[in-house]
């Protein structure tokens, strides 16, 4: 107990941190899947090459690599980020690539007869996306997204290779300075409560969804 | 009466298939017409382009004279689709209003317009209910109010009876003819006994080039 009250200030400061880079990257990721996903649907074939490329590369190399490329790679070409712009950039790219392959699935899974009501009735494709596309996709890909998002969680962790102390690298170090594996078990129960309450929070969101099934 | 739906010389062809070839239709005010013809005979596809859901590749349609190029052209036709494809995240009253509000109409006469027309297709009770909660007719119903908010000057069925028992085509018999009153109706169906009940012309499509 004396060991958890010592910890527990640079613990709440590690869990700040790992919550920040979760919420930044997800509010920006999500919507900016969106758009992307949109502009996607124009079918402008060098847009969609460019889109293809962006989303294989991110898909295709860990995260912890692009980490790493965003901080000690983009400085030859010129561009330096502090830390967490670089965390938060690097992040956010890996997740919307995510998205986007996500948000593609749950648009393919939509009747076909919705986009044709929708011409029909004088909707624009920005109308048709905002208003009839993405509310049944956002309902049809929650589950995958719940998955990321649970993920996304986890992978905060990683910002430990840039320096960034987050709430593992705050047990780690805790655990080198009092010789005990047990700052591990607190860290534990820290993503454990976390992953709870996102896993809980997507679990009612698609339950109020299911008043149009 | 006058002409409300005009097709010239309509020809389409998806590659080397050719599905329609200088076909001539024309629907007067007040018609209730219906294309009938066996499966894949291109009355679904005389429908889908007269509704701008496919591109032609010649000929001219136009609607109480708006050329199908025209962007005015949309307003002037309603479709009620085999399967309503009702927006199922919106409540019935939703998805009246929205295809208004979308075109800058304020919400108040657009409701206003629901509810008239909910009223008169004897479905206003459930004006609050999603699509998933409607029996077949009640969607048709639906689907029916949703083509008719822009006052259109022509309303297309495609096949309305396909998903009907027999009290629900009673209904939707009713429903077309008094709708005729204030608009041309073009149906494409395979139901010979309901084209026959429900009619002023039937059109007969024998093959690509030829209709009766």
């Amino acid at each position: 107990m004396d060991l958890f009250i010592k910890l527990l200030p640079n613990l709440v400061n590690g869990t700040k941190i790992t919550l920040f880079v979760f919420s930044v990257t997800l509010i920006i990721s999500y919507p900016l899947s969106f758009l992307l996903t949109f502009l996607q649907s124009l079918k402008n074939k060098y847009l969609n090459f460019i889109l293809k490329i962006y989303i294989a590369v991110e898909r295709g190399t860990p995260l912890l690599l692009q980490l790493m490329f965003v901080y000690f790679g983009l400085p030859y070409f010129n561009i330096t980020l502090d830390r967490m712009s670089a965390v938060i950039v690097a992040f956010v790219l890996n997740y919307t690539a995510y998205f986007i392959e996500i948000n593609r699935g749950g648009i393919e899974a939509i009747d076909k007869g919705q986009f044709e009501a929708c011409k029909v009735l004088g909707y624009s494709k920005i109308d048709t996306y905002k208003l009839i596309v993405i509310p049944q996709a956002l309902k049809i890909t929650l589950p995958s997204v719940s998955n990321e998002v649970l993920s996304l969680v986890k992978d905060t962790s990683l910002v430990y290779i840039l320096g960034v102390t987050e709430v593992l690298k705050v047990g780690r170090t805790a655990v080198n300075y009092y010789a005990t594996a047990i700052p591990f078990i607190y860290v534990g129960i820290i993503y454990l409560v976390i992953t709870y309450v996102f896993a809980r929070l997507l679990k009612q969101l698609e339950k109020r969804l299911t008043y149009y099934d | 009466m006058t002409d409300i739906l005009v097709v010239n010389n309509l020809k389409k062809a998806y590659q080397s298939n050719v599905v329609l070839n200088d076909i001539n239709v024309v629907v007067k005010d007040q018609e209730i017409v219906s294309l009938m013809g066996t499966s894949g005979i291109g009355k679904s596809t005389l429908l889908r382009c007269i509704n701008k859901l496919e591109t032609i590749d010649s000929g001219e349609i136009s609607i109480k004279g708006i050329a199908i190029t025209d962007k005015n052209y949309q307003e002037q036709i309603g479709l009620v689709f085999q399967n309503y494809n009702l927006f199922p995240h919106l409540s019935v009253l939703e998805n009246l209003i929205q295809p208004l509000l979308i075109k800058k109409i304020d919400k108040e006469t657009a409701i206003k317009k629901a509810d008239e027309l909910l009223a008169k297709l004897n479905i206003l009770d459930k004006k609050l209910a999603y699509p998933n909660q409607l029996s077949g007719g009640q969607k048709q119903r639906v689907a029916i109010c949703r083509a008719c908010m822009l006052n259109p000057k022509l309303l297309c069925f495609d096949e309305p009876t396909s998903a009907l028992d027999a009290a629900s085509i009673e209904d939707v018999k009713k429903t077309i003819k008094e709708l005729s009153n204030d608009m041309a109706i073009l149906i494409v169906t395979h139901d010979e006994n309901f084209a026959r009940a429900v009619s002023t012309r039937i059109i007969k499509m024998q093959d690509a080039n030829t209709l009766n």
